[in-house]
């Protein structure tokens, strides 16, 4: 058979129904919609680019969250997509099993759902095998990319499975290098691990963790999406789109020239100007001040042309300047002093320390009168 | 006076360019320096100058010009803000030279005398005030006397901000008010506060996210209960198509067997047909004989062949008659002879034979005798020999068949007389025999002759329908017979089957039949037993559709209930970060509070008594020593020592109180900046202070400037005046 090349998208770790435990009450019902949003936004890429073998690896949903609602829009997705073939490897957030959503809900006929036996799944039509094997449980101690026994060498050999590349002792599918590189696979679709790798390739076989298709937090930074592309006899072309919404991003902004409050806001600002309402953005104010300056996420700015989220850490240090005489006969030094002793006691970095820490920027924010309240409604999201 | 006892004295300002000023020097001596100029004349920015030298601007990105020292006192004219002052201080005498321009700030610190240059940071102030800018302003800048409104709790909280920060402004209280509000903002003594609701809302979410959780795995429960009635309703739905296409399969082949029967039947029709016409071929011109015809032809043939039969048999028994005739003709050869001659014959033979041997008896008995008794001699051998003759000859003629009777092949006479005896019996049989002959033969003639007649008027209606056919008439009547019959019955069949098929094709559209029968397969049982299972499985149904939609309603209500528990669980997380931040931020207040009124504690146990000690002189002095002494609590409650014993300082006048503070300030001084007090300004600072306070303050002041330059900067020229009338000795400073 003559080998063409077969157009394929490929994503995993889209959580859908998960918590964001970093969001606000009322950002999480939000970023919820927005996740199956993306999802709807990759079945929609995968029609118009005509994909034909459209993989999931792993971590689809979250079992102990998900919805019939979500069950509801999975299966609507797949039955508007009649053409298009698509292949599930559950992970180990979803694994499949008598009371998981993959044997109570009725997928429809063009969605195979590989269970805990390695399987082979073959599309003569298209000259392609697609192999695969799915969690059952929350762990996977063997490599999935083993024990497929003697591939077809004529047809394109794709494994789709959810495993770990990051550690041989992984509990969650542990995948070596040189197991890649002997499968004989054309490619490997991998998911568990969020962060996008792009096409990366062992031996003659090519592999790729397309990342999660949404950023749930700060861990998660940047945008993300899926691949998508064509995979042939040998040859992988693959590129990345991007499906989020939003983005998490973390920024070290160091306020040490700041001389007041305004210009350490200013300084934020300048900073945070190029982020969008697309992004959520957590701000480590850092460097060392001579007045500690309360600032709250408000003050900095909100609503158009500001990211829709924005937290601000305080990790600064006061460095106040003060003369051996003030540090002795004023309260304001004394205050200073010992706090400063008691800072030196702490172990840096401990939850201890940074009471300390807040506690000496609180005090000289007080004694030079302005405001410490560093809190409010919005920013502890009462009304959620 | 001596510089030491002064400590910081300034001998010379001179200003090129600042604010308004440009070009001025000025060389204020130790001891009370007077600055009488009028408002907008440059005094508080020759107080800003000498800040500027030794510390640089301020608030340089503050936007307001009041708050933004550089463009408040940048010159006027445009151009850099420069000057220099020359400072004494108890290691020497130096000079202090700033320049200021719009990109680039130069100071240089050198050495008076030597012009060496000793300082390269750009604040000359910290090293020779060893305080920072703030503290410089605050404790030696006098804006204005304070005068504290409200008793001594008023004072006291003066004197204990002065005390603190060296700024009466800076509130120790308003500092830890500001803590506590901001405690209490997170929650107070009431539990009131962001941390009580958001531990309420927390506990709310707590409990939402069990009951969603639960609703969830109930509605889960629900789903998976759902999937599997659904599964086992598409199940026993698959069933029942296919037992509908089992049913349908057997009317196909219900139709099948009819249109099978039906062909068949008119296969059958046709084939009935073709063959009564076959038959009806088989006759001439198709003319197939009547039954009676054929019936008669039967009956003509059965006498036909009875008569014939019976003519064979006539025949036969003619002949066997014959024979019998024959037979009993030739049972006794006396037909062919006349029996009585014969009779007669062998009578004679016999008398004959019997003579002989009655001869041959006697002569052998005469012989015997003869012999015996040898009577007759020789004639005994006569006797004997005729005897023998005789006997032989007897015995011939007794023994021997006579001819007549071997021709007649009768064996000898015994038989001859048996067949004679029987003869007349044979006689009669012959006779009979003969009679019957005749009888037969009559009959059969008879018999012939309807035989004839019947042979020529079968063969003629045989031939009528058999014109060519050689055979037996019997064969061709039975022929006709069976053809007629057959072709009878073929009729009856081909007339009965074409009813039979017009009759089943009544109302029967083939094509729909036809269609209805393709693809038809013999069905493994009868329409019943798949009825039967059809009623099963859709009594099954029915059971499970109720509860489908018992379900259906379980879950419409779970659902309606049902709140996604991710987005509890993120709405409970969110709270509890926000919480567990707060709590952070609350601990962090209170040890913010509690370091500060430790600091407090410290400060008023260990600087009250020292700034009481510092300020003692000083009030005794301006009190004219009417109250020796001040003292302060740790609650800085300030009280005097006077004659009758410890009182507070609520009993003193307003004055008193106001050179209270001013001792208080200057022990502060003296605690910050020791023996080497700098020099202080007031800036404006007595335009509210009466005439009569005025006269005390500025005594005060005269006593203070023995050991500290003073600057008095005013608009008004009453202080001149007073001090002129006090007697005090003061440097008159002007701008020109």
């Amino acid at each position: 058979m003559v080998q063409l090349s077969v157009r394929v998208f490929h994503c995993a770790d889209l959580h859908l129904d998960s918590p964001f435990s970093l969001s606000g009450p009322a950002q999480a019902e939000q970023r919820k919609i927005e996740l199956r949003s993306a999802f709807t936004s990759a079945i929609m890429v995968a029609k118009q680019e005509m994909i034909k073998l459209f993989f999931i690896s792993g971590d689809l949903f979250d079992t102990e969250y998900v919805t019939k609602d979500t069950a509801e829009l999975l299966i609507s997705e797949f039955n508007s997509f009649p053409s298009c073939r698509f292949f599930i490897s559950p992970g180990n957030h979803d694994p499949i099993n008598d009371s998981s959503f993959y044997k109570t809900v009725p997928f429809p006929p063009n969605v195979h759902i590989f269970g805990g036996n390695r399987e082979k799944v073959p599309i003569p039509e298209l000259g392609v095998n697609v192999y695969g094997v799915g969690f059952t449980d929350m762990v996977f101690m063997s490599s999935p990319v083993v024990g497929y026994g003697p591939l077809d060498m004529s047809a394109i050999n794709i494994l789709v499975c959810h495993g770990d590349t990051s550690s041989p002792s992984s509990k969650n599918g542990p995948i070596t290098k040189q197991e890649i590189a002997a499968s004989g696979f054309d490619y490997i679709a991998l998911g568990h691990i969020h962060m996008p790798t792009g096409v990366l390739k062992e031996g003659n076989t090519s592999y790729a963790y397309p990342g999660c298709i949404e950023g749930r937090s700060f861990d998660e930074p940047g945008h993300h999406g899926a691949l998508i592309g064509t995979i042939g006899k040998g040859e992988v072309n693959l590129k990345t789109i991007q499906l989020s919404r939003r983005r998490y991003e973390t920024l070290n902004v160091d306020i040490s020239k700041a001389v007041s409050k305004s210009s350490a806001i200013d300084i934020i600002r300048a900073k945070v100007r190029p982020f969008g309402n697309d992004t959520a953005i957590r701000i480590i104010m850092t460097g060392t001040v001579s007045e500690p300056f309360v600032i709250s996420p408000a003050e900095v700015g909100k609503g158009y042309g500001y990211p829709f989220q924005m937290e601000l850490i305080d990790s600064t240090f006061p460095e106040i300047n003060l003369t051996g005489l003030e540090k002795d006969t004023t309260l304001r030094g004394v205050f200073y002093s010992r706090m400063t002793e008691r800072l030196g006691k702490c172990d840096a970095g401990s939850d201890e320390y940074a009471v300390t820490l807040a506690a000496l920027k609180y005090g000289i924010s007080a004694l030079h009168d302005r405001n410490v309240i560093d809190f409010g409604e919005e920013e502890i999201n009462i009304n959620g | 006076m001596d510089s030491q006892i002064h400590g910081l004295c300034i001998d010379r300002i001179d200003i090129a360019a600042f604010g308004k000023i440009k070009n001025l020097s000025i060389s204020p001596q130790k001891g009370l320096n007077l600055l009488c100029a009028p408002n907008e004349a440059g005094k508080s920015t020759l107080a800003g100058f000498i800040k500027f030298v030794f510390y640089g601007f301020s608030g340089l990105r503050k936007q307001s010009i009041s708050e933004n020292e550089k463009l408040l006192q940048m010159p006027w004219g445009g151009g850099k803000a420069a000057g220099a002052i020359t400072i004494t201080t108890p290691n020497g005498k130096f000079r202090v030279e700033r320049t200021q321009s719009d990109t680039k700030e130069t100071v240089d610190v050198f050495d008076y005398f030597t012009r060496k240059s000793l300082f390269t940071g750009m604040v000359p102030g910290e090293v020779f005030f060893g305080v920072g800018e703030e503290s410089f302003q605050k404790v030696l800048f006098f804006k204005q006397l304070y005068q504290p409104k409200g008793g001594d709790g008023a004072l006291a909280e003066q004197i204990q901000n002065l005390m603190f920060s060296a700024d009466e402004k800076t509130s120790a209280e308003r500092a830890a008010k500001r803590l506590k509000e901001a405690k209490a903002a997170l929650k107070n003594n009431q539990n009131r506060g962001f941390i009580p609701d958001l531990e309420a809302r927390l506990e709310s979410y707590g409990e939402k996210l069990t009951d969603s959780v639960e609703t969830k795995r109930r509605l889960d429960g629900v789903l998976s209960a759902l999937g599997e009635k659904r599964q086992k309703i598409a199940f026993n739905e698959s069933k029942l198509e296919s037992l509908e296409k089992e049913i349908v399969n057997i009317r196909k082949y219900e139709a099948k067997d009819r249109l099978d029967r039906l062909n068949a039947l008119a296969a059958d029709a046709l084939k009935a047909e073709e063959k009564y016409k076959q038959r009806m071929a088989c006759f001439a011109d198709s003319n197939i004989p009547e039954t009676e015809f054929v019936n008669r032809l039967i009956n003509d043939y059965a006498e036909y062949s009875l008569i014939k039969k019976r003519l064979d048999e006539t025949e036969t028994q003619i002949k066997a008659q014959e024979e019998k005739r024959e037979s009993i003709e030739k049972s006794t050869p006396f037909f062919k002879t006349d029996i009585e001659k014969l009779k007669k014959s062998l009578k004679i033979r016999n008398i004959l034979s019997g003579v002989l041997l009655l001869a041959a008896a006697l002569g052998l008995s005469l012989a015997g005798a003869g012999y015996g008794f040898k009577l007759f001699g020789m004639f005994s051998h006569i006797f004997a020999g005729a005897g023998a003759v005789f006997g032989a000859v007897g015995f011939f003629l007794f023994l021997k068949q006579p001819p007549a009777l071997k021709k007649l092949g009768i064996s000898g006479k015994v038989e001859f007389y048996k067949k004679a005896k029987d003869f007349p019996i044979v006689k009669v049989k012959a006779e009979e025999a003969r009679n019957q002959l005749n009888s037969l033969e009559k009959s059969y003639s008879e018999d012939a002759k309807s035989f004839n007649g019947l042979k020529k008027s079968i063969e003629t209606r045989v031939k009528r329908y058999f014109p060519e056919e050689e055979a037996t008439y019997g064969l061709l009547i039975q022929k006709m017979l069976n053809l007629s019959v057959e072709a009878g019955e073929l009729k009856a069949e081909h007339l009965s089957l074409s009813r039979q098929l017009e009759a089943n094709l009544d109302g029967v559209d083939m094509d729909s039949l036809v269609s209805l029968a393709a693809g038809a397969v013999k069905p493994a049982r009868d329409i019943a037993a798949v009825e039967q299972q059809i009623d099963f499985y859709k009594h099954a149904n029915q059971g499970l559709k109720q509860q489908e939609i018992a379900l259906e309603k379980q879950k419409s209500a779970l659902g309606v209930s049902a709140v996604s528990p991710a987005v509890i669980y993120s709405k409970h997380e969110a709270v509890k970060n926000s919480l567990n931040s707060l709590n952070g931020k609350f601990k962090s207040l209170t040890l913010a509070l509690e370091v500060l009124e430790e600091s407090g504690d410290y400060m008023k146990a260990t600087i009250s008594p020292k700034l009481a000690k510092l300020a003692s002189p000083c009030f005794s002095g301006i009190t004219d020593g009417k109250y020796q002494s001040v003292r302060l609590s740790t609650d800085l409650a300030m009280s005097i020592d006077t004659p009758v014993g410890e009182k507070s300082a609520d009993y003193l006048s307003a004055g008193t109180k106001d050179m209270a503070y001013l001792c208080l300030r200057q022990a502060l001084i003296s605690l910050l900046y020791g023996g080497a007090r700098p020099f202080i300004v007031l800036d404006d600072a007595l335009s509210r202070v009466d005439d009569k306070r005025l006269k005390k303050f500025l005594a005060t002041l005269a006593g203070l400037s023995e050991t500290q330059q003073i600057f008095i900067l005013t608009c008004h020229s009453r202080e001149g005046s007073m001090l002129s009338e006090l007697g005090i000795g003061f440097n008159a400073l002007a701008f020109d």
